[in-house]
């Protein structure tokens, strides 16, 4: 005999439940149960990765979708959808019952019960009589036919008298009574890990749970023969009679895109066409090649034949908008670099500049669904979001959720203050571990830090954290990912509210989407967008011309701006600007688009953890000659030298060297995508390298492709992006290169943004020739601008009053509506300006009252006198302050008000002014400066000093950290490995100054300094306020 | 008007190190650990010992840095009212020897010093006097003297001790100072700083009028109460209100009996009190003070008196004390007596029946509340409900005095919180669950043997099983538990039994447990 278990909740019934949707399924099937009903607590959150497992194991286990309730009085009921109309019904009761209530709340009202028209409904009776009685006839009178009463018996000392309430209750409402086990895990063994989330839940430590615990393991999965000893055989039964009549699987859901994308007289893909041969009239207004039509002709076909018409038609509406609006865009991913996505304007790779990417991406045998991301400027993405409601609605837009799990610090943190250790302690604990640290565990680290190792509250503290570690949370909503249908959402997936005011998010996070074949939009924000954005206004403005992205990336490959990306010169430019990067280029010297491909994906944790950063180098160098095992994985690996760098190449080599089907790709794709919070990648490695031992490549060649899929798992960087990546990093540089001061003006006014302050941005400006104008009430605007100066014909940036710290943008639009034709000329015109002292005194600290005073000093003692209010005064004309103040600052005060009130300093830097002072000098010792570092021999110990302006620890580094020191003349690249920073940690954190000793190592043109001694020089400079950004 | 001022700079800190110091040996105090009392607001360094010095904290460090630069770092929050209470007790100690202290919460006192001198005739006497009240405390401190409060203050907080007559000599020192140092706001401050006025002497030197119209009334206020052109109305310190007296013995008493006098003396100073503010009190402390070990407060032998019922006679408390101090054993001669009370309860006056005609007797707290002070608290039990599914605890005695914590367990207010109920909902939930709870309580059996025994007899099985399978986490069941802990439930981390009702030969309704081993036992009988 078989059972069907009709009441069964996830750990998506957050804090409740201790397993996976996934493993319950495994277990029901192991059982032998012919049913599993997933009735997690007003949620449908868990039933796709139910279903998924059901579909990649092909179990003959029915999957039941359903949702558990309780009612404001107590009423418990579960809800079971038979069909598509009573899923439908299932999602609209779900989506009210969430949606009246703030995020991961819900009210389920009599209102939502009474409208229950399909859905079977089992009742928990609460064993209270006269509750019971009323319950009952309530819930009669509206759903007589699909009313059944769920008996759960779970080996209480009470279980008789509560079963004799059943019967009764049964017999007098004439219902069947179903076996239900109220199920909570998996397998018994997850009682502690339960005990554990009930105690999370409760805010209790486990000592004082009490019987607020479970009393024994009996809410787990629990065998046939079990279950027919302990309930009556015609319970069983009715349970699995019940369930036969449940119908309804997630594979029936029918996506279908809202249908007013598509002009009346047309077909979806007849209207495709059309706007495909309007694209090509565009973008190929000399006539196109016919390989390429081909191509285009190809992938109209596969569009068509997949179904993917709609989603192409979504996101052509969604960038012609803003088109429209002048909102830049670029668009990624496998799809988006596909010819029709370049008619359609959706990206601007042009597919003659990389003739080589075409063709790779959609791919049918990888059952991959088609990804497009679009990028916006960050600072209108909004704007794009406001688009989507208002054109589809609410009802028909939502954001895909993300499923926020437990990680390591956060399970720390709950499972110890159950076990009740301190909060000092556990913050202590988190504070310390460092995650990084790949060949201590952080279980080695917690004992390191005191935990004591003998106690069995410790084993069992650890045992759970790591048990714990990927249990959902709560869902959050994704950054971008919006799902667009044209019925009504909420008979599709339940929608429920963001914590974000207006936001609302389905329970399905993007896997989920794709398993069950949705398509979801990414609208995503990138700053770099509305920097080129801006640049390219500022060139239209100030030099008559106008550019568009695809316009630079038409022009042929310059060399000119190679030149400056090997020099490691790319200070903004996209992608390519961070240490790491800028240590990788001198040494890959990019020389086309291509290489600036594999310039943003091999600096990433995969081609570094796979081992493949050095072979690349030094075939690329003509070091090592080019092979390949074989011919399979020739035509994998040509583009790259036969060294796979993409996450895409690594799929493909699992495919056709391991001989993993179109299906088992796909799971590995998705499996790289989580592997951090389920290791499921481990169950890959056997297949994949005796797949390959099988096949004939050596073990070594295969652990490093097992190694680099599961660097990729932890930051996949597939080369479709990349691709798209590639075409920013190049458009910016070519801004750097030819309009600089139009591109640091873009990237000044998009701020923040990427990885530099704006005082290293202005520096870096400074050292690109550009002139920086300081800020002034009379010349400054709000944003900072290009002007033109006769005087050196040429464009200098003017710097806006945006950046006075603590200025409301408000004030400074006050400020600039009320200045006169002839700018303000003394105080008294500028008090007439109204604006409050505060935001007066913040100009003048940021000195730029300078035409008014003689310095920042007494302007400040001017605008601090409170008779300057006075209304009589306010008309009496260029007031002569009097005088007992007379303060003239020196070079190191107007340095502090500087960093104080703006962050940046045009023409002082703290290490000049050090070294200006003779004593101090004296004390520092001898050093060189970052300049005077080219003409220094490699291995030769050499001092430096400078301002640690950043610190960073990537982390495939392996305890290395980079810290940046700025002197006046440029920056010093340091690298302090993890024994060095350990032995002198005062310096190494605290300083703001550094004097480093150590030797200078050089690769080409790339200059490091493997620090010895660390000196902290931060007292010689009291006061001194600036900011080191630091990455780890 | 001649100042001085004392700040404390690591009151907290000083007290936990005197304390502990006192408990270890001195040669262990060397080698303590780094400590560092952290803001848990700021969540930065506010005082930290040598060892955390020589370790490279420095006040104001953030706790991360902290952290990652020490590696075994002993933290603690800092506690403002615990400093408070401190300064409560130098202030007390002080005034003794001094007459006009002004509190300056939570860590400095300033003494007016020139009304002294003509006691003490040389500053110098004066101060070593002050020094000796506050040597036993062992704490750092700095002394300044100064014109005016808030110019001693000034000097003593910026770690100048400075003890002089001189004004010229005070003035010098204060000019130096940073106005980083002054106490005004800190926008006030950062104000100055960004004029460039870096110093106290800067400061000085321009002209009142212009500051004036300058700087906010608060700061202007604060700089004349400097200079002492203006009084600061200080509010000087007072002995506290607050029940708590005690009385200092001429000679040092060792036997009970004779220590009743002042005890009683004591008691009837609060009965009056009480009958003052028509209060009753629920308990009250009595604190032993003996000479041997000096008067910090950890070596006091503290005594708590209760009573079941509210009671304000000194006649009714002299009676608890005494049956109290039957069974106390004294560490010392006593030679001071405090006596403070603990709980106040508001005197609402007890209905009683005229009718009953049994006046005089004792009610049922009042027999418990002597039971208690006679016997101790941990001797008089009595049976409540216990939150734990196991059957030896399901029932249990716990102290008298202290309440079951069963219904706290059944709702939990976070609970109900944390599923966001509406309000109509928590009340239900609230209202119903202990009823509910009643209802679904387990069948227990009403006599539980003290160990399980094997199953011997044949019985038949009339009911069951009822597993219990938990308190995986306890390593030893026992050790929260009360003493009467059967010592079985102990053994091992896996708690799994079967239960059954079941009647033996005699007719008896047994209750018995299968263990995994299917081992059968015998726990209980019914009634």
């Amino acid at each position: 005999m078989s059972y069907a278990e009709l009441y069964c909740q996830s750990n998506f019934s957050f804090l409740q439940a201790a397993s996976h949707p996934e493993e319950l399924i495994l277990q029901a099937s192991k059982l032998g149960y012919s049913a599993l009903a997933l009735t997690d607590e007003c949620s449908v959150a868990g039933v796709v990765r139910a279903y998924s497992v059901i579909k990649a194991n092909k179990l003959a286990i029915k999957l039941i979708i359903g949702a558990s309730f309780e009612l404001e009085d107590g009423l418990k009921l579960i809800l079971l959808s038979p069909n598509r109309q009573g899923y439908a019904e299932l999602c609209r009761v779900i989506t009210n019952a969430r949606r009246r209530c703030e995020k991961g709340n819900y009210q389920f009202t009599y209102w939502d019960l009474h409208s229950i028209k399909h859905c079977f409904i089992l009742w928990l009776p609460s064993g209270d009589m006269a509750k019971d009685r009323r319950d009952g006839a309530t819930l009669l009178r509206y759903h007589r036919a699909r009313l059944s009463l769920a008996y759960t018996r779970l080996l209480h000392a009470n279980d008789p008298v509560f079963k004799q309430h059943c019967q009764y209750l049964a017999e007098q409402f004439k219902l069947t009574i179903i076996a239900c086990g109220g199920v909570l895990m998996h397998v018994p063994e997850r009682q502690k890990l339960h005990d554990v989330l009930a105690a999370i839940h409760s805010g209790k430590m486990l000592k004082d749970m009490g019987t607020l615990l479970e009393q024994n393991t009996e809410k787990s999965l629990r065998s046939v023969a079990k279950l027919l000893k302990i309930f009556p055989e015609d319970y069983i039964i009715a349970g699995i009679e019940l369930a036969n009549q449940c119908h309804f699987c997630l594979s029936n859901l029918q996506y279908e895109y809202p249908a007013e994308l598509v002009p009346k007289g047309y077909s979806a893909m007849a209207y495709l066409k059309l706007l495909v041969v309007k694209g090509i009239a565009f973008r190929f207004p000399e006539g196109i090649a016919s390989d390429i039509q081909a191509i285009i002709d190809k992938e109209l076909v596969l569009i068509e034949e997949q179904d993917y018409v709609y989603f192409f038609l979504t996101i052509y509406d969604i960038v012609q908008y803003a088109k429209s609006q002048q909102i830049l865009y670029q668009g990624r991913g496998s799809a988006a670099n596909s010819i029709v996505c370049y008619c359609l304007e959706i990206t601007a790779v042009d597919p003659r500049q990389i003739s080589v990417l075409f063709e790779r991406f959609i791919s049918k045998e990888r059952n991959e669904p088609p990804d497009i991301d679009v990028d916006f400027e960050h600072q209108r993405r909004e704007e794009i979001f406001q688009y989507i409601y208002k054109k589809y609605g609410r009802e028909h837009a939502a954001l895909a959720a993300t499923v926020i799990t437990y990680r390591l610090k956060s399970a720390i943190r709950d499972v110890g203050k159950v076990f009740g250790f301190s909060d000092s302690q556990l913050s202590f604990f988190i504070k310390n571990i460092n995650r990084r640290q790949q060949t201590i565990s952080w279980r080695a680290q917690v004992l390191e830090l005191g935990l004591n190792k003998d106690s069995a509250q410790a084993q069992l503290f650890i045992e759970l954290v790591d048990e714990i570690i990927g249990f959902p949370r709560h869902l959050s909503q994704h950054v971008g990912g919006f799902i667009i249908s044209s019925g009504p959402l909420y008979e599709l997936v339940p929608v429920e509210n963001a914590a974000m005011t207006e936001r609302t998010v389905i329970q399905w996070d993007k896997n989920d989407l794709a398993t069950l074949g949705l398509l979801k939009v990414d609208v995503l924000a990138l700053g770099m967008l509305t920097a080129i954005r801006r640049a390219f206004s500022y060139i239209k403005q100030h030099y008559q011309q106008q550019l568009t992205i695809a316009d630079i990336t038409r022009l042929p490959e310059d060399p000119q701006v190679y030149n400056m990306l090997q020099q490691a010169d790319t200070v903004g430019v996209f992608q390519i600007e961070s240490r790491a990067q800028m240590t990788m280029l001198p040494r890959l010297k990019p020389t086309c688009y291509y290489d600036l491909v594999v310039q943003i994906a091999i600096v990433r944790p995969g081609p570094i953890q796979g081992d493949m950063v050095h072979p690349y180098l030094r075939r690329r160098a003509g070091l090592e000659p080019v092979d390949y095992p074989s011919a399979a994985i020739k035509e994998v690996l040509s583009r790259t030298l036969g060294v796979p760098i993409f996450q895409e190449q690594v799929i493909k080599i699992a495919m056709v060297a391991a001989g993993f089907s179109g299906g088992e790709a796909d799971q590995l794709r998705r499996a790289m995508a989580k592997w951090q919070r389920n290791g499921e990648l481990e169950q890959f490695r056997e297949k994949l390298i005796s797949g390959m031992k099988a096949r004939g490549y050596s073990q070594n060649f295969s652990e490093r492709i097992y190694q680099q899929i599961c660097g990729f798992g932890e930051y996949g960087f597939p080369e479709s992006h990349s691709a798209s990546f590639a075409v920013l990093a190049y458009v910016s540089a070519w801004l750097k290169y030819y309009y600089p001061a139009a591109f640091y003006n873009g990237l000044l006014n998009s701020y923040p943004m990427g990885f530099y302050s704006r005082s290293q941005l202005i520096q870096d400006a400074q050292r690109h020739g550009v002139k920086i104008n300081a800020i002034d009430i009379n010349q400054s605007s709000l944003e900072h601008q290009m002007c033109y100066e006769k005087k050196t014909n040429n464009y200098v940036i003017q710097l806006g009053l945006s950046m006075v710290k603590g200025l409301a943008d408000k004030s400074a639009k006050q400020l600039l509506r009320q200045r006169p034709k002839d700018g303000y000329q003394d105080f008294s015109s500028l008090i007439k300006s109204a604006l409050r002292k505060d935001d007066l005194n913040k100009l003048a600290s940021a000195n730029a009252l300078q035409s008014l005073a003689d310095n920042r000093y007494q302007a400040r003692w001017q605008l601090m006198d409170a008779e300057n209010s006075l209304p009589l005064w306010q008309v009496a004309d260029n007031h002569q302050a009097q005088q007992s103040f007379s303060f003239t600052p020196s070079a190191m005060d107007d340095l502090l008000e500087d960093y104080a009130s703006t962050g940046v300093s045009l023409d002082k830097h703290p290490i000049a002014l050090l070294l200006a002072n003779g004593q101090q000098r004296q004390a520092i010792g001898r050093y060189t400066l970052a300049r005077d570092l080219v003409s220094i021999t490699a291995h030769s110990v050499v001092s430096v000093i400078g301002l640690v302006t950043g610190r960073q620890s990537p982390g495939t580094a392996s305890g290395v950290t980079f810290v940046t020191l700025e002197d006046h003349t440029g920056n010093c690249n340091v690298v302090v490995w993890q024994a060095t920073a350990n032995a002198q940690k005062q310096a190494f954190l605290t300083a703001k100054i550094l004097k480093v000793t150590g030797i200078i190592e050089r690769e080409g043109d790339v200059i490091h300094l493997i620090a010895g001694r660390l000196y902290d020089l931060t007292d010689h400079i009291e006061g001194l306020k600036s900011e080191s950004r630091d990455f780890h | 008007m001649l100042w001085l001022y004392i700040d404390f700079p690591s009151l907290q800190l000083d007290c936990i190190q005197a304390g502990k110091a006192k408990r270890t040996a001195e040669s262990h105090v060397d080698s303590l650990p780094a400590l560092v009392i952290v803001d848990a607001k700021k969540n930065c360094i506010r005082q930290l010992n040598e060892s955390a010095t020589e370790q490279d904290l420095r006040l104001g460090m953030g706790l991360a840095m902290a952290a990652s630069l020490v590696d075994k770092l002993c933290v603690l929050p800092y506690n403002m009212a615990e400093e408070e209470s401190y300064l409560m007790t130098l202030a007390e100690q002080l005034y003794s020897v001094t007459a006009n202290i002004a509190l300056f919460p939570p860590h400095g006192l300033a003494l007016q010093v020139d009304d002294m001198l003509r006691l003490y005739h040389h500053l110098e006497h004066y101060i070593a006097t002050i020094r000796l009240v506050l040597a036993p405390f062992k704490l750092s401190a700095y002394f300044a003297c100064g014109y005016s409060p808030l110019s001693a203050q000034l000097l003593a907080c910026a770690g100048i001790s400075l003890l002089s007559t001189d004004k010229s000599k005070i003035a010098t020192a204060i000019a130096t100072l940073p106005v980083e140092c002054l106490f005004i706001s800190n926008k006030a401050k950062e104000n100055m700083t960004r004029l460039g006025i870096k110093t106290f002497a800067q400061l000085q030197a321009l002209e009142v009028a212009e500051l004036a119209t300058r700087l906010d009334a608060n700061t202007m206020d604060y700089l004349a109460q400097l200079n002492a052109k203006v009084t600061k109305s200080l509010v000087l310190y007072q002995p506290k209100h607050a029940f708590e007296h005690s009385v200092e013995l001429l000679y040092e008493i060792s036997t009970i009996n004779i220590l009743l006098h002042p005890i009683k003396q004591l008691l009837t100073v609060l009965e009056a009190f009480l009958k003052r503010r028509d209060y009753l009190c629920l308990q009250i402390e009595l604190r032993l003070f003996n000479r041997a070990e000096g008067l910090s407060h950890s070596l006091q032998q503290a005594l708590l008196i209760s009573s079941a019922a509210g009671e304000y006679l000194a006649k009714h408390w002299l009676n608890l004390v005494n049956l109290k101090l039957t069974s106390v054993k004294l560490l010392a001669p006593i030679t001071k007596i405090s006596l403070s009370v603990k709980q106040f309860q508001a005197n609402t006056g007890e209905v009683d029946d005229i009718f009953l005609g049994r006046r005089g007797q004792l009610s049922f707290a009042q027999l418990a509340s002597l039971l208690v002070n006679k016997l101790g608290d941990e001797k008089v039990l009595r049976m409540q409900l216990g939150n734990d599914h196991r059957a030896e605890f399901a029932s249990h005695y716990l102290p008298f005095m202290s309440h079951s914590v069963i219904s706290d367990a059944v709702v939990t207010p976070k609970a109900i919180k944390s599923k966001q109920l509406n309000s109509a909902k928590a009340m239900y939930k609230k209202a119903t669950s202990k009823h509910a709870f009643s209802d679904k309580l387990p069948l227990r059996p009403s006599f539980i043997l003290p160990e399980p025994e094997p199953l011997l007899s044949n019985v038949s099985i009339m009911h069951g099983p009822e597993r219990i399978e938990t308190a995986w986490w306890e390593q030893s069941a026992g050790q929260y538990r009360n003493n009467e802990v059967n010592s079985t439930i102990s053994q091992g981390h896996h708690y799994q039994r079967d239960y059954f009702i079941a009647k033996n030969a005699q007719g008896q309704c047994c209750w018995v447990y299968r263990e995994e081993k299917n081992q059968w036992y015998i726990h209980g009988y019914f009634s």
